[in-house]
Order: C-alpha cells, then sequence, then structure tokens
C-alpha cells in the first residue's frame, strides 16, 4: 500500500505491506536508532513520536501512520546539535549500554513537550513503559531531571 | 496478523460500521493497535481504523462524562478527572504506561475483553453505559457483551461511545494488584456504594482477573446493601467475595491466592471508600 509520511521533517512516498510494522518500515529505511526488541508494547525501546504523541512502533501498523508526522530519536537533533535531553543523557552518563536509551530519550523528550518541569515521580510514571536490562534507571530519571533544570536556568 | 491485506481509514463511524458488516468476522476494528499487534490473529484480513472515524471526542457535563470509542486513554483519563473522587483516573492511569495510553482507546480496551482489563471493574460498578452502533444503536452495560476471554458479543457492533454517569454522593474506590507497575494485574478490584441513614446503599463490587471476564460480586453487594457498614461485617462480605470468585491459577497467580487478595482488597476498599469524601456530581 503506498501512503504519504513525514519523516524526521521530510515528506516521503511509502510502499509497505499492510502487515508491516511501523518500526519494520523505519529501520527498513536506513532509521536504525529505534530498536527492536520485545515486539509486544512492554520495553518501550522502538518509542517514536507520530503525530505529536510518543508510543511504541512495534505495535503500530506503518499504514496507520499514512498522513502524519514521525520523529525518530535521529530527528531529535539539530545538524550536530543535540537535543536538551539528548544533551543530558550525555552529561549524566546516562547512555549505559546504549540499547533502551533512544526509546527513553525519545519518550522523555516528548513527555516534557507536555510537562515542562516533572517531578521525579512523573518521570518514573512515565518510564514504566521504557525497560532497561541493565536496570539503570537511575541515571536516565536523573538525566531528564537535569534536562529540565538547566532548561529552567537558561 | 500475516492474513491482513487491506487497510481501510473510514471518514465516519457510520462508514466504519458498514465496512465492518460488508467484511464480517475478516474484518476487525482498529484502535490503537496496541491489543490486536500483540495477540496477532489469524484469519483477519481487513483493518478497520476507527481512529478518523470522528468519534475520538470526550464530552464532560454535571451529570455524565462521555467518552468516543476513538478517543484515546490518555484523552480518557483527563477527562474523568472528577469522576468519583478520581477512582476512574487511576484505574485508567494504571490500565497501560504512558506510552500505550498515548496511542490506545477506552474503548479498544473494553472490547479487547482481557479478564484483567484494570479499566473495566471501574467502569462497571460507575454504571457506565456503551452506546453500539450496528444494524441500530442500542445502549447496553460492560456486563452484556463480555463473554469470555477476549470473547465478547459485538460481533460487528462498534463501541460508538461510553457514558459514564456521575451521581452524587458515590464513595468509591479502584485498587490493581501486580508485580510491577507495568504488570498485569493478579487482581483488580472496584467498589462503589453510597452511605445513606448509616446504612450501605447501592453497593456495587466488581472484580477483574478472576473469572473468564470481569465480574460483579452480587452476593456480596446483597449481603452488604441495606446494612450499617460496620467492620465485622466487613469482614464478613471479605469472606462471601473469596467464595464468589472463580479465578485459575496460572504463572501470575494460584487460585487460591487470587481468591484470599479478592476478598481482603474488597474489604480494604470498601473501608477506604466509606472513610474517604463523597463524590459531587459536578465537582
Amino acid at each position: 500500500m503506498k501512503i504519504e509520511v513525514t519523516v524526521n521533517g521530510e515528506s516521503q512516498e511509502w510502499e509497505v505491506p499492510v502487515n508491516q510494522t511501523l518500526l519494520d518500515a523505519l529501520r527498513l529505511r536506513g532509521l536504525p536508532g529505534t530498536k527492536r526488541v520485545c515486539e509486544s508494547g512492554e520495553c518501550g525501546a522502538c518509542a517514536v513520536i507520530v503525530d505529536g504523541l510518543a508510543l511504541d512502533s512495534c505495535i503500530l501498523l506503518a499504514v496507520q501512520a499514512a498522513g502524519m508526522s514521525i520523529v525518530t530519536v535521529e530527528g531529535l537533533s539539530t545538524g550536530s546539535q543535540l537535543h536538551p535531553v539528548q544533551e543530558a543523557f550525555t552529561q549524566n552518563g546516562a547512555i549505559q549500554c546504549g540499547f533502551c536509551i533512544p526509546g527513553m530519550i525519545v519518550t522523555a523528550a516528548n513527555y516534557l513537550e507536555e510537562n515542562p518541569s516533572p517531578t521525579q515521580e512523573e518521570i518514573r510514571h512515565v518510564f514504566v513503559g521504557n525497560l532497561c536490562r541493565c536496570t539503570g534507571y537511575k541515571k536516565p530519571i536523573e538525566a531528564v531531571l537535569s534536562a529540565v533544570r538547566d532548561d529552567d536556568t537558561s | 496478523m500475516r492474513d491482513l491485506r487491506e487497510y481501510h481509514r473510514p471518514s465516519s463511524a457510520a462508514e466504519a460500521v458498514r465496512l465492518k458488516r460488508e467484511y464480517g468476522a475478516k474484518a476487525v476494528y482498529l484502535g490503537g493497535s496496541t491489543d490486536l499487534l500483540v495477540h496477532r490473529p489469524a484469519g483477519v484480513e481487513a483493518a478497520i481504523d476507527i481512529r478518523h472515524a470522528g468519534i475520538d471526542y470526550v464530552r464532560v457535563d454535571d451529570s455524565e462524562v462521555v467518552i468516543g470509542g476513538g478517543a484515546l486513554l490518555r484523552d480518557a483519563e483527563k477527562a474523568v478527572a472528577g469522576v468519583a473522587g478520581g477512582m476512574l483516573r487511576q484505574a485508567v492511569r494504571e490500565t497501560a504506561p504512558w506510552l500505550i495510553r498515548n496511542a490506545a482507546t477506552l474503548a479498544g480496551n473494553i472490547a479487547n475483553a482481557s479478564p484483567a482489563a484494570d479499566s473495566v471493574p471501574a467502569l462497571m460498578v460507575l454504571g457506565a453505559r456503551l452506546v453500539l452502533w450496528g444494524e441500530a444503536e442500542e445502549e447496553v452495560s460492560i456486563e452484556d457483551i463480555l463473554s469470555g476471554p477476549h470473547r465478547t458479543l459485538l460481533g460487528d457492533r462498534l463501541i460508538r461511545e461510553i457514558r459514564v454517569p456521575r451521581t452524587d454522593g458515590v464513595r468509591a474506590a479502584f485498587h490493581k494488584l501486580a508485580r510491577s507497575a507495568s504488570d498485569i494485574a493478579l487482581v483488580n478490584v472496584a467498589v462503589a456504594l453510597k452511605l445513606e441513614g448509616g446504612v450501605a446503599r447501592d453497593v456495587v463490587i466488581a472484580l477483574g482477573a478472576v473469572a473468564p471476564t470481569a465480574i460483579r460480586a452480587r452476593q456480596a453487594e446483597a449481603a452488604l446493601e441495606g446494612m450499617p457498614p460496620t467492620e465485622e461485617l466487613l469482614v464478613e462480605v471479605e469472606k462471601v467475595v473469596a467464595d464468589e470468585v472463580r479465578p485459575i491459577s496460572d504463572w501470575r497467580a494460584s487460585e487460591g491466592y487470587r481468591r484470599r487478595m479478592s476478598g481482603v482488597f474488597v474489604r480494604r476498599l470498601l473501608s477506604q471508600a466509606l472513610n474517604g469524601e463523597q463524590s459531587r456530581a459536578a465537582a
């Protein structure tokens, strides 16, 4: 099925099988930052932003995103300028092994649009859908809190 | 989903229903797809995406909250914030993590008919009604359409909207017992009642994950109805609930544990509701 989507600001025309997930459609088009892990909406490693809302791309059909705007982790930075959440993750040693991190960054970046000054409790609540197999949640949560603080002082 | 070949995006609920009636069992209504793409049922050849069918509205007024069949859990969560002291908002939030609430619909959580769906007992005790569209429009309760694990009597009918009444003086509480915040419930419990002249009225108790569908604990409701809700009576109600539920053992919890926790949480929630604030219709 032929669909039109906007990916990281660029209009694209895709020919996709109806049963293909958005995750597969993105990865097949050279965007491997969106990770394939549980493929059942449990772990959040495949989080992307579709029309302004972060969601699990492994349990969304590509065709459901027809006509919509998709932002992947690759699209958060501007040139070599990292997104404040990406910057905060690198500054706080929150990159860890890196596998669940793109999903966490996409989730946090999108959540901060909705709630620019969350409490630690609110960040923990949002990260319920982002699993880290190394169980390293402390530094990512600190990183998001530091992104919030840096934003306040700028 | 290997059989899925067609994707339809109707621009009205009427068109969605027409397509479903045309394709029958070969087609499914698609909300956020967060359950469908996990279960991936064989034999589904067409998906009818109802997210663009003009039913993604929520309406809040003094007497009820109406949640369109295409409305996301995130939108439902906001709309029901003032219902029954926030009990329904809590249940919707605990239904799924934020990433899922951004994609899944409340109607989908009902239609998926998981025995453990967290929103369902909460909606049941508040007397939520479903407006269905099929051959004709009809209004039913959630109990009317649940027939087993992941089974409903919906057929080709679409959940067009969910209507949650706002009743003065209702005391309500909800609890999800699960191992972690993102896990499926071992047991979930919702209660609602009024206290009038020292006796319990309009007692409704519903539980999930302890029977093939979410259920009302009608014997327990009857044991409390019209009675002063003393500590002794609540202990009796706890026993009635534990006898009344029909859980199974699986890798999440044993039958015995679910039975025991069903009683314990009904008793605790009744206490909590009785000691908490009563709702005001237009709070």
